[in-house]
């Protein structure tokens, strides 16, 4: 770091850092720079020093006697079982290797752009909100006795509202034409002459582009 | 420290991080299964871990059965290091780990005195008898004022001012933040100080 050519405030300053001589050398100096103008850093630089001067004294006056050789402790950790806990980090270790990291999150990647491709292109197909699917077997569960069906609609003849589901269109334009209309098909008269059925069809049923995304009922 | 502890903690960013090569490449070689490496770890580290178990244990029986099952963890979980820069940061740590699990298994034989002159032998043959007795006097004070610190603070002041470990490397041993580390190690100086005071005035 570069040194700033302000004179440091004694909060700025780490002097345990200075003690343990482990500031850079600019910085070394720009807070000796302060201590030595600022009385009560400079007592407590001293104390720091005096107590590092003190350990040390300890460390070298009192070495251990001989240690334990070295080869009779790695065959003990040879020999001794591993805990279990040490071995499970041994195994996320080695699944945490960069390459493992790498097919991993390649495979979740995949995963979750099928998951997303599922979810945006195809589930809209069937289950276009405010869509209303209407095939001939939910028109057959309306009341006849109110004349309502399950969406609480008109079961009369040309009463298809103008809300038709946009892929409706969509089939109808694509397909070029019209197929009949079941006679059962109270829709039949009204300005959508088929009927649809939102569900998905396998690929060797389809025989148009209009096929794939709404497949007309009992064509 | 005379120093406001926030503005201290602040000031983390002007020091500057040391990278022990030697240390890094050793881990490097030790987790690839090089046992050379592990023989220099053996060789570079026992030697404080020992006085630093001992400092923790205060009994030597139980410091060198400590120091033993530290190396030995040491040598079956180098695999799993995964801070080569802290290699001695975590090897304190598994220390402190050990000393903490004998203590809790010690069964009250608390053998608690000073450790028997057969335990150490003079490392500084020049000096005189007058400079070894006080040195000894100074060391035996400073031992009996580090055993009164509760044993988390005493780690942290012993991590630092006797086996200089950085505070990142405190912080891996400890399994604390560096914050932490810095508080703590505030706290344990202004105790040993207050302990000296305590001992000066009898």
């Amino acid at each position: 770091m570069s040194t700033p050519d302000v004179a440091p405030r004694c909060e700025e300053l780490d002097l345990d850092a200075l003690a343990y001589g482990e500031l850079a050398p600019s910085d070394e100096l720009w807070a000796r720079s302060h201590i030595a103008l600022c009385q009560p850093c400079h007592r407590a630089h001293e104390e720091l020093l005096s107590e590092r001067r003190r350990f040390s004294a300890r460390a070298r006056h009192a070495q251990p006697a001989a240690l334990p050789s070295f080869d009779h402790l790695l065959a003990r950790a040879e020999s001794e079982p591993v805990g279990l806990r040490s071995r499970w980090q041994a195994v996320l270790h080695s699944w945490a290797a960069p390459w493992r990291g790498a097919v991993l999150q390649g495979a979740v990647g995949m995963f979750a752009i099928g998951m997303l491709v599922q979810v945006a292109i195809l589930r809209p197909a069937r289950t276009v909100e405010g869509a209303r699917p209407r095939t001939n077997a939910a028109l057959s569960q309306g009341d006849p006795s109110t004349g309502l069906d399950p969406w609480g609609e008109s079961i009369a003849e040309g009463a298809c509202d103008s809300e038709a589901p946009v892929c409706e269109e969509q089939a109808l334009a694509l397909a070029g034409s019209h197929a009949p209309a079941p006679a059962n098909d109270p829709c039949a008269g009204a300005q959508a002459p088929v009927s649809i059925d939102w569900s998905i069809q396998p690929s060797s049923a389809l025989e148009s582009p209009a096929d794939a995304v709404c497949a007309p009922d009992s064509i | 420290m005379t120093l406001g502890l926030g503005s201290w903690l602040a000031s983390a960013e002007l020091v500057e991080p040391r990278i022990d090569e030697l240390a890094l490449s050793l881990a490097a070689r030790a987790k690839a299964g090089d046992r050379l490496a592990l023989r220099s770890i053996y060789d570079r580290y026992a030697p404080a871990v020992r006085r630093f178990v001992r400092d923790m244990l205060r009994d030597a029986p139980a410091a060198d059965d400590a120091l033993q099952d530290t190396f030995v963890r040491v040598f079956q979980r180098i695999s799993t290091l995964d801070e080569p820069e802290h290699l001695a940061g975590w090897i304190f740590g598994i220390a402190r780990r050990v000393c903490l699990e004998h203590r809790r298994h010690q069964t009250r034989r608390q053998r608690n005195t000073e450790l028997s002159s057969a335990d150490f032998e003079a490392a500084d043959p020049g000096a005189t008898p007058e400079a070894l007795y006080a040195g000894s006097q100074s060391a035996a004070e400073l031992d009996r004022a580090v055993d009164r610190l509760e044993p988390d603070r005493r780690a942290i002041l012993l991590l630092r001012c006797d086996h200089q470990l950085s505070y990142d490397e405190i912080a891996t041993a400890m399994g604390f933040s560096l914050a932490k580390v810095k508080v703590e190690l505030h706290r344990a100086r202004l105790a040993l100080r207050a302990v000296f005071r305590e001992m000066d005035e009898r």
